[in-house]
């Protein structure tokens, strides 16, 4: 199995740089390759994003390939003003949270019911590898409502500045900030109570 | 459970650690995946692309032909801005004559009725004008033959 330890969110020297993706997608003689390279470049990203959000792997597979869909269809009208990983982490992000917003419309006692989904697969899933402390962590995650966990992860565990955050959430840092600091202090009261 | 007060979780003090996995060679394959799927799409796509231009000018192009040549008349119908006198003028002497002969059935009095006085006034003068009020008995009326319920 592949774990997100062995994965490294700098860029790679061999990496094509964002520009030179787009045009090779741009121009139909390269398009397939180009795009092929982007997913490459993006796919483990994504997919992790993606997979602390819906915690089941068959779930992520299906909104990476959807998200990753979407970015082929809408890439001309990709816009140079913003990087392009945010621009697709923010497809992701969209999809993740639809998703997540129909789960949850499927049942008729909504947010118990899908956090209890969730928890038991964090309990009996076999791509779900941790000792008891790290498990509680993810159980207590899912007490967040679902944008305040996206915030929390893409800062906590994906490291990222509240700047890229607000660019992919579309919300202010100051507001960012709050959040997460607010999110921590429920998780740590969640963990310390349970 | 964490008696209250003495506690506490701290996240600081907890080692990062990413706890879910993917299959092995996941990720190996998942271009190739998105890349059929997009294929795939692409395929479903096309025949909707063809359709729509071929019916466009089936339908679309003559319906839009007619708009403009409709549109095109109308705006260079010259007759709309004539005066009825005009339209009146390029109408035959003959014609108008049968017409009102033929399909006009109106009275002296009707004419007259229609047309203002002061239009009257303007081209005969006061038809009144000059003459002496005249009173007439019954008798000079029954001389003539003339009842007397004809009164002026």
């Amino acid at each position: 199995m592949e774990s997100m330890d062995s994965l490294t969110f700098r860029m790679q020297k061999d990496e094509m740089d964002d520009q030179e993706l787009i045009s090779r997608i741009k121009n139909p003689e390269s398009r397939n390759f180009g795009y092929n390279l982007l997913i490459k470049k993006y796919q483990q990203r994504i997919y992790w994003h993606i997979r602390k959000m819906v915690i089941d792997h068959d779930d992520a597979d299906d909104l990476v390939q959807e998200t990753f869909i979407k970015v082929y269809r809408h890439i001309e009208s990709f816009r140079a003003d913003s990087q392009l990983f945010t621009w697709i982490y923010r497809i992701a992000t969209n999809e993740c949270l639809n998703f997540l917003k129909k789960k949850k419309r499927r049942f008729f006692l909504p947010i118990g019911d899908v956090e209890h989904e969730l928890k038991q697969k964090i309990d009996q899933s076999p791509m779900i590898e941790g000792d008891e402390i790290q498990k509680k962590l993810q159980k207590a995650l899912l007490k967040l409502p679902d944008k305040q966990r996206l915030v929390f992860n893409m800062k906590y565990f994906d490291e990222m500045k509240y700047e890229a955050i607000a660019e992919i959430t579309g919300t202010s840092v100051g507001s960012l900030k709050a959040n997460y600091h607010h999110a921590v202090k429920k998780i740590e009261e969640f963990v310390a109570n349970d | 459970m964490i008696e209250p007060g003495k506690n506490k979780f701290k996240l600081e003090e907890l080692k990062k650690e990413q706890i879910f996995k993917a299959p092995k060679g996941y990720f190996n394959d998942l271009p190739q995946v998105i890349q059929a799927r997009v294929l795939e799409e692409n395929s479903k796509r096309q025949p909707i692309q063809i359709i729509l231009p071929k019916m466009a000018l089936r339908y679309a192009l003559p319906a839009l032909l007619l708009l403009l040549a409709v549109t095109f008349v109308l705006m260079n119908d010259s007759s709309k801005d004539l005066e009825p006198s005009a339209l009146i003028a390029q109408v035959d002497d003959e014609t108008i004559l049968y017409y009102l002969e033929n399909e006009i059935d109106l009275t002296t009095n009707e004419i007259l009725e229609s047309v203002p006085d002061l239009y009257l006034e303007d081209e005969f003068g006061n038809i009144t004008d000059g003459m002496e009020e005249i009173n007439i008995d019954n008798e000079m009326l029954e001389k003539y033959g003339i009842e007397q319920e004809l009164t002026f």
